[in-house]
């Protein structure tokens, strides 16, 4: 047996240009093994795979903690338990002023949230409150359709939008309460 | 020196809930994501949702991935996958005749990224080499085409006749590693 390839023959027999050094490679395992390797592993004159940008890797990274910490978080659905439009009201209370407002409460574990809608030229006015004796009322945040916000000190939200909010969700850092989707179509007491 | 973890093993992990191990996996892969989705002609920010969307991809349909010595394969298809539905929505619709004219409109064919999952597999094993292994097998793999043996040695500083010795005990290591990790 002569010598052994060249790293240049043993590419280009990998590429399987050149035949003329067979008769060297059928007589050696060991060059037979390099040429084996650098057919699955050609990578002559390429650079090496570059890393993503570490913010992106960190993301991609966190997934999996941050979908652990969702699968412990509590989920419920609130009840109603008062609603001002479904209630008989007083002697006395007629016309527009029962439509223009309407209070709600709802109840879901140690929560109380209570909602009052307010219709005004153009848009609804809302505030909330929630009340738990087990959390800083500071600790919640409210979806209320586009709307993400937070609750003040004791618990209370703000906000207007053109339409009551189809869809409420409370969160908490461990639990997240949805509250039933109503209708706000009220006829007019005649 | 401990032996790092298989796909595998940190496959079952990550299944069990181990973050830790999922982030190994990522850590593992990046580099191979991230060479799909930048190859793909993606803008920077379309490069990073394709990159974002292919991990949230896998990890969505972890209980679905049946072979996970198949992970980088899977990675591959799904980043190419979401960098043409990226590439799409951003491409001018062409109508059906420039279709026909163009029928492979693709920027990464099937030899680019196979060639790039294995780049992967080879760097992965590289890295469990000792730094002076490392060395001598990466020049074997990605030194210019040209460069001989002679200019090997000398830019490692080693004599030539050493060279020989050296490349294969470290050869036959890498070789090792590959087999353990399902490579060859």
């Amino acid at each position: 047996m002569d010598r052994h390839l060249h790293r240049e023959e043993l590419i280009a027999l990998a590429r399987k240009l050149q035949r003329s050094a067979n008769q060297h490679l059928s007589e050696c395992a060991e060059c037979r093994e390099e040429v084996e390797l650098l057919r699955k592993f050609n990578m002559a004159g390429h650079s090496r795979l570059q890393d993503a940008p570490a913010g992106w890797v960190e993301r991609a990274a966190l997934l999996a903690q941050k979908h652990h910490s969702l699968e412990k978080i509590r989920k419920a659905v609130a009840a109603l338990v008062f609603d001002s439009w479904a209630a008989t009201q007083p002697i006395g209370v007629r016309g527009q002023a029962s439509i223009g407002e309407r209070r709600l409460r709802f109840e879901a574990d140690r929560f109380t949230f209570d909602l009052r809608a307010e219709r005004l030229p153009g848009e609804w006015a809302f505030v909330a409150q929630v009340t738990t004796e087990s959390l800083p009322p500071g600790n919640f945040a409210l979806s209320a359709g586009k709307k993400e916000l937070t609750a003040d000190t004791a618990g209370f939200f703000q906000w207007t939008a053109d339409r009551p909010p189809r869809r409420i969700l409370l969160r908490s850092d461990d639990t997240e309460i949805e509250i039933p989707e109503l209708s706000w179509k009220k006829n007019r007491p005649r | 020196m401990t032996v790092p973890n298989t796909d595998r093993d940190l496959w079952q992990k990550t299944l069990a809930g181990d973050s830790a191990a999922w982030q190994l996996l990522v850590k593992r892969y990046q580099s191979l994501v991230y060479a799909v989705a930048t190859r793909a002609g993606l803008s920077m920010a379309d490069a990073a949702d394709c990159f974002q969307q292919t991990w949230v991809a896998l990890y969505e349909n972890r209980h679905r991935i049946q072979d996970p010595t198949r992970l980088s394969a899977w990675l591959v298809t799904t980043a190419k996958r979401e960098a043409m539905r990226l590439r799409r929505r951003t491409l001018p619709d062409t109508g059906g005749e420039a279709e026909i004219d163009h029928p492979d409109r693709s920027p990464l064919p099937d030899e680019e990224l196979n060639q790039i999952e294995q780049q992967a597999h080879l760097e992965m094993a590289l890295a469990e080499l000792d730094p002076r292994c490392r060395q001598v097998v990466e020049l074997f793999f990605f030194a210019p085409e040209r460069q001989s043996y002679d200019e090997i040695a000398a830019s490692l500083g080693m004599a030539m006749n050493s060279l020989g010795p050296v490349r294969r005990r470290c050869l036959e290591r890498l070789k090792k590693i590959l087999r353990k990790n399902g490579v060859i």
